[in-house]
């Protein structure tokens, strides 16, 4: 068996050792089951909100009460001798509440208990009162219309082709991005559990009796990698087919702007998320070398780096041309998600998009050479720690 | 006489202020079953790391002598170290296969030689269970069947009787001596003296990283002076101290007011001695044997 073969002989177990497609369809069935759940409730709870709360309104001849209130609300009107007796209806819950006028300024309430109804119903009553007060100056109701009028800006791209799929293509990065962080996140806790558990469980010394370190470690960053992706592709999928049903039920032509989406583009950003899974699982392998129990180390604290970048990322949209947003969208530990964001917000050079993969190599492949000398040298140190020196002695020192 | 598979020369290890091994040199040859014996941090363990390049000597060499290439292929060892474990949420065949295929077999060859040791070892009903269903026993079976699985050229086994009760010892020696006819050479490492003086062909006794012993249990014998001994019941208290100027022994010493050890000088005739025994004492038994390995070892690392 070649090196080749053995590291994906070691990829092949460590996938297979966490990633059990039988447990991935019944958590998907449960899935489904609670959002079935959700949405019948839901579907209740909103079948109930649909009826029109009963109101009786006293001194309406105060404020001038328009016809859009008849959309939210039943009105019956009282005159003030009645209030005692409405009351009376409002306790009894005959009615949903009673609103007494006192003046073009406020009104009084009177309800059981709070409602969600209560904020649109002061919405209606500042409208009304805005309507009256300016009913009161006379101005015709066209110059009225006019001044209430919002001013419209209508965007013209250069390309618009490229425009309708700008939205898209955004959607896809963004959709990206958080899959890349999510397989992270999942590679995190495999890395440590794979790494950290074989040096608890005293497996380490057998394995690489048999297979070099860094054989050992390729493999498992290539194992994990392949669970994190596995685990977006699966979970991916059922989202996918979830949205086309949906649009099929419902009639939505969400997926017509997908004619408008640069392939290219699309391809990029998925070549820059795989390299960053894998930069992020080469890093933690690293880290997951040096500890001795995952329990009591404070390095798991490293588990919070990759949303780092991400954060960055919401920085380009403020400017994406910035030299320092350039520079983060080839820096190996922010571009896979600073790039995409640069490549949805404005154009990049070619030369950006191969730098920040050459770039995203170079650190791959430091990053697991690293993780290999770190374990080679570390895995019979049980109960200790080596610190930074140690660490950095161990892998700048020649083998 | 078998050809050399491996020699070791001059091999030197210095951890922080402790010496584990120094300049230490012998040579292993093809189809024995050599014992390396030491007490607890005689640096055993550390020797068997270099030689399965786990952890590099300081200085001296390492030489395997495989064909063509001085570094021995996986396929070509099997290690059992003194560290256990095994994957506990994964079961055993799986496991057996995996182990199988790192060090060299074919994935179907794996399963079926896994099988057939599982089926003679009585393991073979629970082979799809996992391994944390096991006891530790049969923990221990697992883990030796891992290392010995590919049939390696050279085994490299490190306390292989530890956990094991007298009975599976026993099964175990038995496959070792197996293994060895078979065409393995394995060097092991145990405390088991009485285990080891029976299977091993030949003994390295190291204290302190250094060289203390080293032949075949008749060779050791010889060179470390050691004669038979008797041992001695009497019927009621007396002073056989008193024997010690005898020009066969070597030594006395005394188990309890009754009972004595004599330990007879190397080549020395001592019927005269049982003679003066009978006439002047109340013997109620007495028994005469080879000193043991165990008698040896800890004589050796006492001095």
């Amino acid at each position: 068996m070649n090196k080749l073969q053995l590291t994906l002989e070691v990829a092949r177990w460590e996938f297979t050792r966490f990633y059990k497609l039988k447990n991935e369809l019944k958590g998907a069935a449960y899935m489904i089951l609670f959002g079935a759940a959700a949405f019948f409730i839901s579907f209740l709870i909103g079948r109930g909100a649909d009826e029109k709360p009963e109101l009786v309104l006293i001194n309406e001849d105060i404020i001038t009460v328009d016809s859009t209130i008849y959309d939210h609300f039943e009105i019956t009107y009282a005159q003030t001798g009645e209030i005692d007796s409405v009351i009376a209806s409002v306790g009894a819950g005959d009615v949903d509440g009673l609103i007494v006028v006192r003046s073009i300024d406020e009104a009084e309430l009177y309800i059981r208990s709070e409602r969600a109804w209560m904020l649109q119903l002061e919405q209606l009553f500042t409208d009304f009162r805005r309507k009256s007060l300016i009913a009161e100056t006379a101005i015709p109701d066209e110059t009225l219309n006019a001044i209430l009028q919002s001013f419209t800006i209508e965007t013209v791209f250069y390309d618009e082709d490229a425009a309708e799929g700008r939205g898209i293509e955004r959607t896809f990065a963004i959709i990206f991005i958080i899959a890349m962080l999510v397989a992270v996140f999942i590679g995190f806790g495999y890395q440590f559990t794979a790494i950290t558990g074989e040096k608890q469980q005293r497996i380490t010394e057998q394995i690489v009796s048999a297979i070099s370190p860094q054989t050992w470690i390729d493999g498992k960053i290539l194992g994990i990698t392949g669970i994190g992706m596995a685990t977006i592709l699966f979970y991916g999928t059922i989202i996918f087919i979830g949205m086309l049903l949906v649009a099929q039920i419902y009639g939505l032509g969400f997926l017509a702007p997908l004619l408008h989406v640069n392939v290219w583009k699309i391809i990029a950003i998925i070549i820059l998320c795989l390299l960053g899974i894998l930069l992020w699982n080469s890093f933690f392998a690293a880290i997951a070398a040096t500890i001795s129990d995952p329990n009591t180390s404070e390095r798991t604290a490293f588990m919070m780096m990759p949303v780092i970048p991400v954060g960055f990322a919401f920085g380009a949209l403020l400017n994406p041309d910035s030299l320092i947003i350039k520079i983060l969208g080839v820096f190996p530990l922010t571009s896979s998600s600073m790039l995409p964001a640069r490549m949805m917000l404005t154009e990049i050079h070619v030369w950006e998009f191969f730098l920040a993969v050459v770039l995203l190599l170079t650190a791959i492949w430091l990053f697991r050479k690293a993780a290999a000398k770190i374990f080679s040298l570390g895995m019979l140190m049980y109960g200790k720690e080596p610190d930074v020196r140690e660490m950095w002695r161990w892998i700048t020192e020649r083998s | 006489m078998h050809k050399t598979i491996l020699t070791i020369n001059s091999v030197e290890k210095q951890f922080a202020k402790v010496k584990a091994v120094d300049k230490l040199s012998f040579d292993i040859r093809e189809r024995e079953i050599f014992a390396l014996l030491g007490p607890n941090g005689a640096g055993k363990t550390t020797m068997v790391r270099m030689l399965l390049n786990i952890i590099k000597p300081d200085s001296g060499t390492i030489q395997f002598h495989f064909g063509n290439g001085q570094q021995p292929k996986a396929s070509h060892v099997g290690y059992l170290p003194e560290e256990r474990g095994l994957y506990q949420d994964i079961p055993v065949l799986k496991t057996l296969t995996y182990f199988g295929v790192i060090r060299g077999l074919e994935r179907n060859r794996a399963g079926h030689k896994a099988i057939q040791w599982l089926e003679r070892l009585d393991l073979k009903d629970r082979m799809h269970e996992k391994i944390q269903s096991l006891s530790k026993g049969n923990q221990q079976k697992i883990q030796f069947i891992a290392s010995v699985l590919h049939e390696p050229q050279i085994a490299i086994l490190d306390e292989p009787f530890s956990g094991f009760d007298p009975v599976n010892q026993e099964l175990f020696s038995g496959i070792i001596r197996e293994l060895c006819s078979n065409g393995t050479t394995v060097l092991l490492s145990a405390h088991q003296m009485q285990l080891v003086e029976r299977v091993a062909d030949r003994l390295l006794l190291i204290n302190k990283g250094r060289e203390v012993l080293r032949g075949t249990l008749e060779e050791i014998r010889s060179a470390t002076g050691a004669g038979n001994k008797v041992t001695v019941q009497l019927d009621d208290i007396a002073d056989l101290l008193k024997l010690r100027d005898h020009q066969s022994v070597q030594n006395i010493e005394l188990i309890n007011n009754s009972k004595y050890v004599i330990y007879i000088r190397p080549g020395a005739g001592y019927s005269e001695l049982l003679k003066m025994l009978g006439t002047y004492y109340n013997v109620q038994s007495i028994h005469s044997e080879q000193l043991s390995l165990h008698d040896i070892y800890v004589k050796a690392i006492g001095k």
